[in-house]
């Protein structure tokens, strides 16, 4: 354990001296600016910004892109916070929490203090969740030694079933979409078995579906065709933005004065960020009830402008980011349709998900780490500033935003290899997005399942091969049975769910 | 259609879906031939379509035959995968006939029957039917055939030609005034051309109009 500690220490050292250079820095405040917008516009998000910033990277080091990365995804829900205090529309799912004392502090003329509070309790529960991690990443390691072939297939497909339940009451369409995730990672040259199958002779296909132009089309291009058919303007009611914003300090210094309300807000967004596939919207209702469950005489009501009901929200959802890194560092497992696209980028960069990562890439598991906790700095600092000019920005026309950031995109699917098949590929994609969209089918799965497909199959073929084609290796080793049990236990949880439902209203009928 | 005509399709199409199911596995069992394999699948599949239709609420349907579109789409898969041989199919077919099975779930949870309204309450896969009915096709056509449109654009002329105009199409069209659609067609391109050609010296596509017109 103390040599883990030390080699960690010495990885942190190494990653640290990437933020002495003026243009490393660069891109993380860029980064985290591209973040911080793309969480402020409703209908965008951290996804679409990864999805759109990836292409940029193509040509960068290793180091330089997970920092770009890293501030965008730091700096998302931040960015957030801002339109929920002021505009009564959450940037992301996770702020929806924060509307709910948010939007009544700026009505009330608050609204500087409630970004203020918003900001700071960001920064901090961010900090809290990236010092997790990194707390988590020795022990991680020597964790992942335990998994095999037989352990890594069966942590994919827990994994998926996971998130699948996540998806609440759409299970059997997540897994619907899961199965045709495997099924587009099995188009292309398989290196298994040397064969290259289902491509019907399109030659751009043979080296498989390229991710980025896949990840472009699904959540970029696909955003922006729903909101076209939505049609209007992204965030209605700009009578709103009248509110002064003053006393941001004050908001800055409440979050110290209500310590404990941050502190187990972060507690609850670094645990729920943990669990792949729960997410940071259950994590900021999760916060935001259980800090009106322990402060039962409110000087405010909550829900009328307590500014505690906007820490606890936003210290849990900035928190989970550094908790759902752990399974997709240690694992490959994403926590969230965010970090599953960040795999796929971290795949372009040469960094496999799973065990090797930890052992062969420690450098720019801190490198990110470090990203991450700068960003959170970062990102709290402009919102202190420039607070009003980017709550302008969310009242952004559809009829700019869509075709401005769909060709952007598409030049950023094309960038990848020069070729104009991916540009044809990420437009097939962005039509399987927007129908995912329209018929409720879970895109989350989708991407995990394209992203991890490769190496499931991998991990099956090895598991065979390794136990001459029995199946009784699943059940042979303590690890995989104990991941059988979590499999079905997953899948059960939509019917305890249920019960659970039915229990209480029993309760309360009687 | 009265209820013992329904109750009669809905019988005849179970049983028709059941014999096509059973001569696909005994098909597959052996050595299949794809072509033998695709009869049973396309026979099963409309039989499973007219069995299912006449049991859900019309305010369903789209979603039914989403949920069929994908369902054909599986089977296409399964009759593809069975064109390779040995391992190379293993996986895929585990995936394929898993795949089917979930969808035949999510078909019958859009049912009003007791099968239905149990597997929702076990899976949990209850449908937002008032975010089903707010699209209009029309819409939804439109915007799909802009993209195509762009990426049509693109194709003959470019990217650094095609992107602003169809910025400012796209906004003309949105009702913005020509000198507003002009400059958001202005930054995109000095933001296209800055950021990739500048900035991160990608050589962006020149379309094939113009590669045609240097070839030449």
């Amino acid at each position: 354990m103390f040599e883990a500690i030390m080699e960690s220490a010495d990885a942190l050292g190494t990653a640290s001296l990437h933020f002495l250079h003026f243009t490393s820095l660069a891109y993380l405040v860029i980064g985290t600016c591209i973040g911080l917008l793309f969480g402020a516009i409703p209908g965008l998000g951290g996804t679409t910004a990864l999805a759109l910033i990836i292409p940029l990277t193509f040509g960068m080091d290793q180091a330089n892109a997970i920092m770009l990365m890293g501030g965008s995804m730091a700096a998302t829900s931040t960015g957030g916070s801002i339109s929920a205090i002021l505009l009564n529309t959450p940037g992301i799912a996770p702020n929806a929490a924060t509307t709910f004392d948010g939007f009544p502090l700026a009505q009330q003329g608050r609204a500087g203090e409630a970004i203020g509070a918003a900001a700071t309790s960001s920064a901090m529960g961010g900090l809290i969740g990236v010092f997790t991690l990194l707390a988590v990443i020795p022990i991680a390691k020597a964790i992942v030694l335990l998994f095999g072939p037989p352990e890594l297939f069966l942590l994919a497909i827990f994994g998926l079933c996971a998130i699948a339940v996540s998806t609440g009451d759409r299970l059997l369409q997540a897994l619907i979409a899961a199965i045709f995730g495997f099924v587009c990672a099995f188009v292309g040259f398989d290196y298994v078995s040397g064969i290259v199958r289902y491509t019907y002779g399109v030659d751009a296909l043979y080296d498989g579906i390229k991710l980025v132009p896949a990840l472009i089309g699904l959540f970029a291009i696909s955003q922006m065709i729903d909101l076209a058919v939505k049609g209007g303007s992204i965030a209605g009611g700009a009578e709103t933005l009248n509110v002064k914003i003053q006393r941001v300090t004050g908001g800055v210094k409440v979050v110290f004065r209500n310590w404990s309300t941050m502190l187990t807000g972060s507690a609850i967004g670094t645990f729920i960020g943990a669990v792949p596939g729960v997410g940071g919207t259950v994590a900021a209702f999760l916060s935001y009830s259980t800090q009106v469950q322990r402060d039962p005489n409110p000087d405010v009501p909550y829900g009328k402008g307590n500014i505690k009901g906007v820490i606890a929200p936003e210290s849990a959802n900035n928190a989970k980011d550094g908790g759902s890194l752990i399974p997709t560092l240690a694992f490959g497992i994403p926590g969230s349709a965010e970090t599953a696209v960040f795999l796929g980028a971290m795949i372009l960069h040469g960094l496999e998900p799973g065990p090797t990562l930890l052992q062969e890439h420690t450098d720019e598991i801190y490198t990110l780490i470090l990203s991450l906790t700068i960003a959170c700095v970062v990102a709290t600092l402009i919102v202190l500033v420039l607070a009003r000019p980017m709550a302008y920005l969310t009242l952004v026309d559809s009829h700019i935003l869509v075709p401005v950031v769909t060709v952007v995109a598409l030049v950023g699917a094309y960038a990848l290899n020069g070729e104009f098949g991916d540009v044809v590929v990420a437009l097939a994609f962005a039509v399987i997005g927007y129908l995912m969209i329209r018929f409720q089918y879970p895109r989350i799965t989708f991407t995990i399942a394209l992203v991890l497909g490769e190496i499931t199959e991998r991990s099956f073929f090895q598991t065979m091969g390794v136990s001459d084609g029995s199946w009784g290796i699943f059940v042979d080793r303590t690890p995989a049975t104990i991941l059988i049990g979590l499999i079905v236990l997953s899948l059960l949880v939509p019917s305890f769910r249920l019960w659970l439902r039915r229990r209480k209203k029993v309760g309360d009928a009687s | 259609m009265s209820d013992r005509n329904n109750s009669a399709v809905i019988a005849a199409g179970s049983l028709v879906f059941l014999i096509c199911g059973a001569i696909f596995g005994y098909l597959a069992g052996g050595k299949p031939s794809p072509l033998a394999l695709a009869a049973p699948a396309v026979i099963g599949w409309l039989a499973a379509l007219a069995a299912a239709r006449p049991l859900v609420d019309a305010e369903r349907r789209t979603a039914l035959y989403f949920a069929f579109g994908v369902l054909a789409l599986m089977i296409f898969f399964i009759h593809q995968t069975y064109g390779y041989t040995g391992r190379v199919r293993n996986f895929p077919l585990i995936i394929g006939y898993t795949g089917v099975a979930i969808c035949l779930l999510d078909i019958l949870s859009l049912t009003r029957t007791s099968v239905g309204v149990a597997i929702v309450r076990f899976f949990g896969s209850q449908l937002d039917e008032s975010a089903l009915g707010n699209r209009q096709l029309g819409r939804e056509l439109i915007a799909f055939a802009a993209m195509g449109g762009c990426v049509l654009g693109i194709w003959l002329f470019g990217f650094l030609v095609f992107s602003p105009v169809f910025v400012i199409l796209w906004m003309l069209a949105g009702g913005k005034t020509f000198k507003a659609s002009v400059y958001g067609g202005l930054f995109t391109l000095a933001f296209i051309y800055l950021l990739f050609e500048l900035a991160f010296k990608y050589e962006l596509y020149q379309g094939i109009v113009f590669i045609m017109l240097l070839d030449s």
